[in-house]
């Protein structure tokens, strides 16, 4: 079955908070994979982008983002790093 | 011990230190003197509501306002929501007046907390971003969001303000459009914040501690793009010909185009963060 698809640019163009990172996640459709497309959105911060994957996961649900800025990858990949234990969190 | 803040005709980020006296009468009354005002930036604003939320919510303290005779600089703070931000209790010398226009290039006051603080930050970031051009947008936009998400959950703070401004006037050499924005609280302050991750800087000065959080990576708070918010905001005013301006505890940096003023200050729980970035989108 496909993906289903989110526009996140339909939620705004600047995403900087982590309640907005909750809020988002929140109403995220069920499903194992999410496809999040964030043509449109001009700034997702790092803060936002940890709040959506983390309650996203915690939710079971597995994000593809599709059309994210450098600023953007580069936040993904560190979270990533803190997530395989490479970096460490302390807060 | 009373204070007293008289206002100067124009009550800024570079008159206010000197706007404040301390009178030995053993009260605890504050008083805010805006009687001669007939300009406060928003860096005054931010520290005066920091200042009497501080006296009057979490100390019981007595707090009285003389608002401006201007009738004009008194309806400017009215649309900036200073009023309507001001702690129950204050006493006023006469009815403060309600408006009902916002202009668009007046972000007005918010309050930070952590109930519903960060809706502040989502305002003062979607007020920011469309002024800057997109090349700088994202990397100013998530400085200043990280910044004021320190705040709500770094600071221990339950006093905290934000607001922005554009100027369309040259002043002092900066360049119009000017773009400022203050984001301020009465919590722990940078110094005791950075002791979290440093024991060794609780022996230094405030501004010595100011010095050191505006180094790239300086953080109370490892993880995911820490310590780039105060560094990174320093780069953007540096490069947009602006005036960042950081008053700590008893310590304030301000920084213009290479030049760095350090000076003690009387004290103030908390941290005010001001940043003036100066034509944006025609960088000289």
């Amino acid at each position: 079955m496909p993906a289903d698809s989110v526009e996140m640019r339909k939620f705004g163009a600047i995403l900087v908070t982590r309640a907005r990172g909750r809020e988002i996640a929140g109403a995220l459709p069920p499903g194992n994979v999410v496809r999040v497309n964030f043509a449109g959105v001009q700034v997702a911060s790092p803060s936002f982008l940890d709040e959506l994957v983390q309650v996203s996961l915690a939710n079971g649900i597995t994000l593809m983002f599709e059309n994210i800025t450098a600023g953007m990858k580069d936040a993904l990949n560190q979270l990533d790093d803190l997530r395989s234990g490479r970096t460490e969190r302390v807060s | 011990m009373s204070i007293l803040i008289k206002s100067p005709g124009n009550l800024n980020q570079e008159t206010f230190e000197g706007a404040a006296t301390f009178v030995a009468d053993r009260s605890e009354l504050l008083v805010v003197d805006l009687r001669s005002c007939i300009f406060a930036d928003i860096y005054a604003m931010v520290t005066l509501l920091t200042i009497t939320t501080l006296r009057a919510e979490r100390l019981g303290h007595p707090v009285r306002l003389r608002l401006p005779n201007s009738r004009s600089t008194t309806t400017y703070l009215a649309r900036m929501r200073f009023f309507q931000l001001l702690p129950e209790g204050v006493q006023y010398d006469r009815e403060p007046p309600t408006v009902t226009e916002f202009p668009a290039h007046l972000l007005e006051l918010s309050r930070l907390n952590i109930q519903d603080g960060e809706r502040a930050i989502d305002k003062l970031c979607e007020f920011v971003a469309p002024q800057l051009p997109v090349r700088f947008r994202e990397g100013f936009v998530v400085a200043v969001a990280e910044i004021g998400s320190n705040v709500i959950f770094h600071s221990q703070a339950d006093i905290g303000f934000t607001a922005g401004q554009r100027y369309e006037r040259n002043y002092r050499g900066r360049l119009a459009p000017r773009l400022h924005l203050v984001v301020g609280d009465a919590g722990i302050g940078i110094k005791e914040s950075l002791k979290i991750g440093d024991a060794e800087v609780g022996q230094l000065t405030d501004k010595e501690a100011i010095a050191i959080a505006l180094q790239p990576g300086t953080t109370s708070k490892p993880g995911v793009h820490s310590g780039v918010g105060l560094s990174t905001v320093r780069e953007y005013a540096d490069t947009f010909g602006g005036v960042l301006r950081i008053r700590s505890g008893y310590g304030s940096v301000m920084e213009r185009q290479g030049l760095i003023v350090k000076r003690d200050v009387p004290g103030l729980p908390g941290t005010i963060v001001s940043v003036e970035l100066c034509s944006p989108g025609r960088r000289r």
